[in-house]
């Protein structure tokens, strides 16, 4: 029997496949599809589409602020091990600094947020403040410590091959464009540094007044 | 529907309401704000090398000299060279250590200073705000406030630095712990200051996201 052959389950006589009812006794084929004006419709469904999932705002902020801040953390372990800066009692005075700017973002946070910022659950103002703080202090701070504590060796020496490998290249490049002019070294970096994340919890201030609006 | 009710609509420009007053920038303002500052600072900054300006660092190191005389006694003075070869040098006698100390172009923060400038020179002015005179008198001030705050910080800074130098900390020890400290000072005084009188630089910035923000949702919506 051909494929295109069905046998008819009223009359028990073939027919063809593609048909919608038997050529011999007028009955509905089983595997025949009726044609309605329904199927000519395009489907639309009347549940809307599932959103997409957005960051929000500020965890844009709390992750660029993040990535400043770890980048600012591995650059400056660069500069200390490798740019002659004193690597030995240096550290303490680089995770002071760290700890200050994080109390004085903690407290324009605080101000800045009151009751609008709701970090972890049901924790606002003051208390999300102080979880965020809390979560960069440990991924920020601790881990970075942690990981130069234990490859401190291999990480001083990786730097200071790659600290002397940019200051042959810059003072090499420099000196023959510059002869006699003095060139900045890192001192800079902190000052932007600061600036910079300072500024990013200005922005976030005006940010949550305008959505506020 | 309910979006364009509450929001401003996406076919208009941009205007951002804070603290009663209108901020409305052009791309391109926030755009030479970005890319201008470290370009322009870079140029202060060799500026701030050039032989012309060499009365800075004889000032400078007057100004440093004057403190440390009259404030902690230390008999200084100051070395220039006549034919404005090499930086202007502070002597001080009966020292156990270092006796000459020159003042060169980092000494003098000429980054900081540059960097400052430029950034307070290329602040956009509000296209909402018609008061340009304003504006204006808001930059000079700040300008003016911050370049002499971080002067003196800085003057302070290298007349401490040199008193306790003699009182025997170790040079690089007391070089970094200072010059950390005024890094803090100097960058919380300059955001406070423009905080206060120039908040256009965050603002244009922020501007800057919201537009981008807007023109995704157009895109999504197209």
């Amino acid at each position: 029997m051909s494929e295109d052959v069905i046998i008819c389950s009223k009359c028990g006589k073939p027919t063809i496949k593609d048909n919608v009812y038997c050529v011999h006794c007028g009955a509905l084929l089983e595997s025949a599809k009726p044609f309605s004006t329904d199927q000519a419709k395009p489907y639309i469904s009347n549940t809307p589409p599932p959103p997409k999932k957005k960051l929000k705002a500020y965890h844009k902020v709390i992750i660029f602020f993040v990535v400043v801040i770890g980048v600012d953390l591995l650059l400056s372990l660069i500069v200390m091990a490798g740019f002659g800066l004193p690597g030995t009692g240096y550290f303490p005075v680089f995770l002071g600094l760290f700890f200050l700017v994080l109390i004085v973002v903690g407290i324009i946070w605080g101000l800045a947020s009151s009751s609008s910022v709701h970090v972890g659950g049901g924790g606002g103002g003051f208390e999300g403040c102080g979880y965020v703080i809390g979560g960069i202090i440990a991924i920020i701070i601790a881990v970075p410590i942690w990981i130069a504590t234990v490859f401190s060796q291999i990480v001083s020496a990786v730097a200071e091959a790659i600290g002397q490998a940019i200051s042959d290249a810059i003072s090499n490049f420099f000196s023959g464009l510059f002869e006699g002019i003095e060139i900045p070294g890192f001192e800079p970096f902190l000052f932007i540094g600061l600036f910079l994340v300072l500024s990013i919890f200005i922005i976030y201030t005006y940010h949550l007044k305008a959505v506020k609006k | 529907m309910k979006e364009s009710q509450t929001e401003q609509p996406l076919n208009q420009k941009l205007i951002i309401n804070l603290d009663g007053k209108m901020y409305k920038f052009s791309t391109t303002q926030i755009i030479i704000l970005i890319l201008g500052t470290p370009l322009i600072s870079l140029l202060i900054y060799f500026f701030l090398q050039l032989k012309i300006n060499y009365w800075i660092y004889e000032f400078t190191s007057m100004q440093i000299s004057f403190i440390l005389n009259s404030l902690f006694g230390m008999n200084s003075r100051v070395i220039i060279d006549p034919e404005h070869n090499i930086f202007p040098s502070i002597f001080i006698p009966d020292h156990p250590f270092n006796q000459n100390y020159a003042i060169t172009t980092n000494c003098i923060a000429a980054h900081i200073f540059s960097i400052i400038i430029s950034l307070i020179l290329l602040i956009p002015p509000s296209k909402a705000s018609l008061n340009k005179k304003d504006f204006i008198l808001r930059k000079t001030k700040t300008l003016v406030i911050t370049v002499l705050g971080i002067y003196l910080m800085n003057v302070f800074r290298i007349a401490f630095l040199l008193f306790f130098n003699y009182k025997g900390v170790p040079f690089e020890f007391i070089h970094e712990s200072l010059f950390f400290l005024s890094a803090i000072v100097g960058s919380l005084f300059t955001v406070i200051l423009l905080k206060k009188w120039l908040p256009e630089v965050f603002i244009s910035i922020y501007y800057l996201y919201r537009l981008i923000s807007k023109k995704k949702r157009m895109d999504s919506k197209i």
